[in-house]
């Protein structure tokens, strides 16, 4: 049906566009990679590089073991950069914090990770970001990857939270990166990146059973893994949830109870400087509705390999096939198929230099079913993504290391992007280390920004997509600086001056409906600061806030009065979290949020604590008693308060078996 | 409209150039100022395993399988890069060649003499180690207090040298013989008790 809005002109118009962004793109892609090789030429020239390494190297050999003793040496690994090393505001979730927190789905998990905003929006949906501009639908600068598949939708370039998931007890870590990350990461990484990684199988081999029951979910979890001969190992599991509805504030029940159920498994080969590993998962599960329930369903599969070379580089080559189909009944359906195919070679070059450049192939099948309410037009499209990247990480001096990258992707909308960055790592002492990065990122215009279009039929007087809707733009500055001022005590500040172009606004069109287009702008700057204590052997606090002022406005030529459309933040968001490990095999753990209030639609302050009583039995056998939203009846977290939901103090319990 | 977008795009790329620019500047100026560069952490850790396979005695019949040539495994991401190699080119000990082999599994690597664990096997240091209990491998590395953990010697740096410690324990429980050249320089350790569960 974009054929009735624009039979012929859509086309052309694209080509022309297309054309000529290319040019200009050309035009800014040489400038970068000049400077980028003006730089390199210069580091190069400056640092003596490969030649002076290997005489170093052979020249040590030769020094007495007293001798050796007494060479200072300069920067410490360089290739395997732990994150405590990494020139960005980093905050890791790590197996055994997901283990205590009590907490059995990830977007809950994710409300640990001090520089993110999560809201709960009711039983099934999730409005998560960083450093802004939160919704369900708005929240589209976030880049989402489960073992290195990306998991953000091209519908909004949001992320469908409700089928995100793993069995909880495999996920080994999850690193949260707010800031641009773009370069090495891939393409919507505007605002932040999350990195959720599931154990190797090598690690879980062993039966494990999980059962939970409590005030407003059932859940269950098996997993086994087992040696699949001298090479391989393979771990399969299941897993399945029933949540309750949530409630309005006046008491009413919201029709949003779901249930779920998910397979999946892992296998990992290894033989000599070479791994395979292979994965996949399969889920099905039904949303309940006013009207008919929604279902959704998906299934996954994703090969690795990664192969060291003897020179000491490392290759990996990956590619996933992922499927996802949601019917909304009343409402739309959406079949997307992804095709995903990506490498990447890492190397160090001289003394100095690492280097790292790939490129991927990223295609999208989707199909959408429209409605009387709403259609995407053309219903079917093929959106496809390239791209290219190439990154150095130079060690300028002893402890001084500068990283220079760039990303260029091409996309089915706008073509050509380039998404540079360079960021400086100063490690001043061997506990404290000082960062800095400009980045520009891009967020490229999903299928909602062009195709969709409200009512279902002409004439659409609700909602047009943008013909003309292009990429919003990012310039990000930051300044961070992590440390561990004591042996036993971590601290991490992150400042960051955001400014941004051609973010979307709606435009009023006279005689017609409103038409999306890129006419709102602005900077945001904020801090995000955390830290942690062991205040005794068995005893950690940690804490975390984060501040954040947005000032966005509408260009001169807008017709969009509506800011509140650019998501809705609270400027002030404090964490903190206690775990003791007390006498008896027993552990005691408490989470309290407070959460400033949202401005539009209004959202009180809420402040909650959610608390976690665990007992191991015996070897392998535990008892957790959990509590959520302590502090109060219930409170809404995200919405207009007629029609949203209101979550209430709920109470769970869990055993789980480890064999 | 178009003209416009095009001159926007183009004037941010040029802004960040410039950035990029300033950026080169200084960092160059950092660098021309740097005196010629000292060795890095890997290459002064290479250069002590190689002093390692010099002052470590392996039972004799570690080498049979080995085709009489002494191994320096690297287990995980490896960090030397070409350092290693580098370090032990043309190099033999007591007769026998060294050579550099990278593993990714642990029990391909059970025929090492020297074995360095990259810290991105930290998750699994203890199945590693319990893989290696009877086997005559030197294990190395600089996890933090890999030594207490059950390894063998632990690299550590201070003042920006790298020192070493090492459980003679866990060395002399695989029937290896530390010479005393390396044992007065490291600091000696032990196994830490165990915690709770």
């Amino acid at each position: 049906m974009t054929a009735c809005a624009h039979p012929f002109a859509a086309p052309l118009k694209t080509f022309s566009r297309a054309a000529s962004a290319v040019v200009v793109l050309i035009g800014c892609l040489v400038r970068v990679v000049s400077v980028w090789l003006l730089t390199l030429a210069a580091t190069i020239a400056c640092t003596s590089g490969f030649s002076h390494a290997a005489a170093a190297t052979s020249e040590l050999t030769e020094l007495s073991l007293e001798e050796l003793m007494n060479v200072e040496v300069t920067s410490v690994s360089k290739k395997t950069e732990r994150l405590s090393d990494a020139a960005a505001s980093v905050y890791v979730i790590t197996r055994e914090d997901i283990r205590r927190s009590g907490y059995t789905s990830i977007p809950e998990i994710l409300r640990m990770a001090p520089n993110l905003q999560v809201a709960r929006v009711n039983s099934n949906q999730y409005a998560i970001t960083a450093r802004g501009f939160n919704s369900t639908t708005i929240a589209n600068k976030l880049l989402v990857l489960i073992d290195g598949r990306s998991v953000y939708t091209p519908l909004f370039s949001g992320v469908f939270w409700d089928v995100q998931d793993t069995l909880i007890e495999d996920i080994e870590r999850i690193e949260v990166i707010s800031g641009p990350g773009g370069t090495l990461w891939g393409s919507n990484a505007v605002n932040g990146v999350i990195n959720i990684i599931t154990r190797h199988s090598r690690d879980t081999t062993g039966a494990l059973v999980s059962l939970g029951a409590g005030t407003e979910e059932l859940g269950a979890g098996v997993r086994y893994g087992a040696k699949l001969g001298e090479n391989a190992t393979l771990r399969v599991y299941g897993k399945g949830f029933n949540r309750d509805n949530t409630v309005r504030g006046n008491g009413t029940n919201v029709e949003d109870a779901w249930k779920k159920g998910q397979v999946g498994f892992r296998t990992d080969w290894g033989r000599g400087s070479d791994a395979l590993t292979f994965q996949g998962d399969g889920y099905t599960g039904t949303i309940d509705q006013v009207s008919d329930d929604s279902s959704i369903s998906g299934a996954n599969l994703l090969a690795r390999w990664n192969r060291t070379l003897q020179d000491g580089s490392a290759l990996q080559v990956q590619a996933y096939f992922d499927r996802t189909r949601r019917i909304v009944p009343g409402t739309f359906g959406e079949l997307l198929d992804t095709y995903d195919i990506e490498a990447q070679h890492r190397f160090q070059w001289g003394a100095s230099h690492e280097i790292v450049w790939g490129g991927g192939y990223r295609l999208m099948h989707d199909a959408v079913t429209n409605s009387a309410v709403l259609a995407f037009l053309p219903n079917v499209k093929v959106l496809r993504l390239a791209n290219g990247f190439v990154q150095d990480s130079i060690a300028l001096r002893e402890r001084l290391n500068l990283t220079l990258g760039v990303k260029l992707e091409s996309n089915s909308y706008t073509g050509l992007e380039v998404q540079p960055n360079a960021r400086l790592a100063w490690k001043f002492r061997d506990d404290a280390l000082l960062w800095s990065a400009v980045s520009r990122a891009v967020r490229t215009p999903s299928r909602l920004d062009r195709d969709l279009f409200a009512p279902g039929t002409p004439p659409f007087t609700t909602l047009a997509g943008g013909p003309d809707f292009k990429s919003e733009k990012l310039i990000a500055f930051e300044i961070g600086y992590r440390a561990q001022p004591a042996p036993h005590a971590s601290l991490s500040i992150s400042t960051f001056y955001n400014v941004y172009d051609d973010l979307r606004s709606v435009e009023p069109v006279p005689g017609g409906g409103p038409v999306l287009a890129n006419k709102m702008e602005g900077h945001t700057y904020g801090v995000e600061t955390w830290g942690s204590y062991h205040v005794l052997d068995w005893w950690r606090l940690s804490a975390g806030y984060n501040y954040l002022k947005e000032n966005l406005g509408f260009k001169a030529d807008s017709g969009d009065t509506n800011i509140a459309a650019a998501g809705n933040d609270p400027a002030h968001q404090f964490s903190a979290r206690s775990t003791m490990n007390l006498p008896h095999n027993l552990e005691w753990d408490a989470a309290l949020r407070v959460i400033g209030a949202l401005g539009s639609p209004d959202v009180p302050k809420y402040v909650t604590l959610d608390t976690r009583l665990g007992w191991t039995i015996w070897k392998g056998l535990e008892i957790s008693l959990i509590g959520y939203n302590l502090l109060d009846h219930d409170h809404p977290e995200s919405g207009a308060a007629a029609t949203r939901s209101e979550l209430a103090r709920a109470f769970y319990a869990r055993i789980v078996w480890v064999y | 409209m178009g003209l416009l977008m095009a001159v926007l795009g183009r004037y941010q790329c040029v802004c960040l150039c410039l950035l990029l620019a300033l950026w080169v500047a200084v960092s160059g100026g950092l660098v021309a100022r740097a005196e010629s560069p000292a060795p890095t952490m890997h290459q002064v850790q290479a250069a002590f395993l190689f002093n390692f396979a010099k002052f470590v005695t392996w039972p004799d019949d570690a080498f049979q399988r080995s085709e009489n040539s002494l191994i320096i495994g690297v287990l995980g991401e490896d960090p030397f890069g070409a350092v290693l190699e580098e370090t032990i080119r043309d190099k033999t000990v007591m007769g026998k060649k060294l050579a550099v082999k990278r593993f990714v599994r642990i029990q391909d690597a059970v025929n090492s003499h020297i074995l360095f664990l990259s810290s991105s096997e930290e998750s699994h240091l203890p199945q590693i180690l319990k893989w290696l209990e009877r086997a005559t491998v030197l294990t190395v590395s600089d996890m933090e207090e890999f030594a207490e953990r059950g390894g063998m010697v632990a690299f550590t740096v201070e003042d920006q040298k790298v020192r070493f410690n090492v459980n003679v324990g866990a060395v002399e429980r695989v029937g290896l013989k530390m010479g005393s050249q390396l044992l007065k320089l490291a600091k000696i350790v032990g196994d830490k008790p165990r915690m709770g569960n």
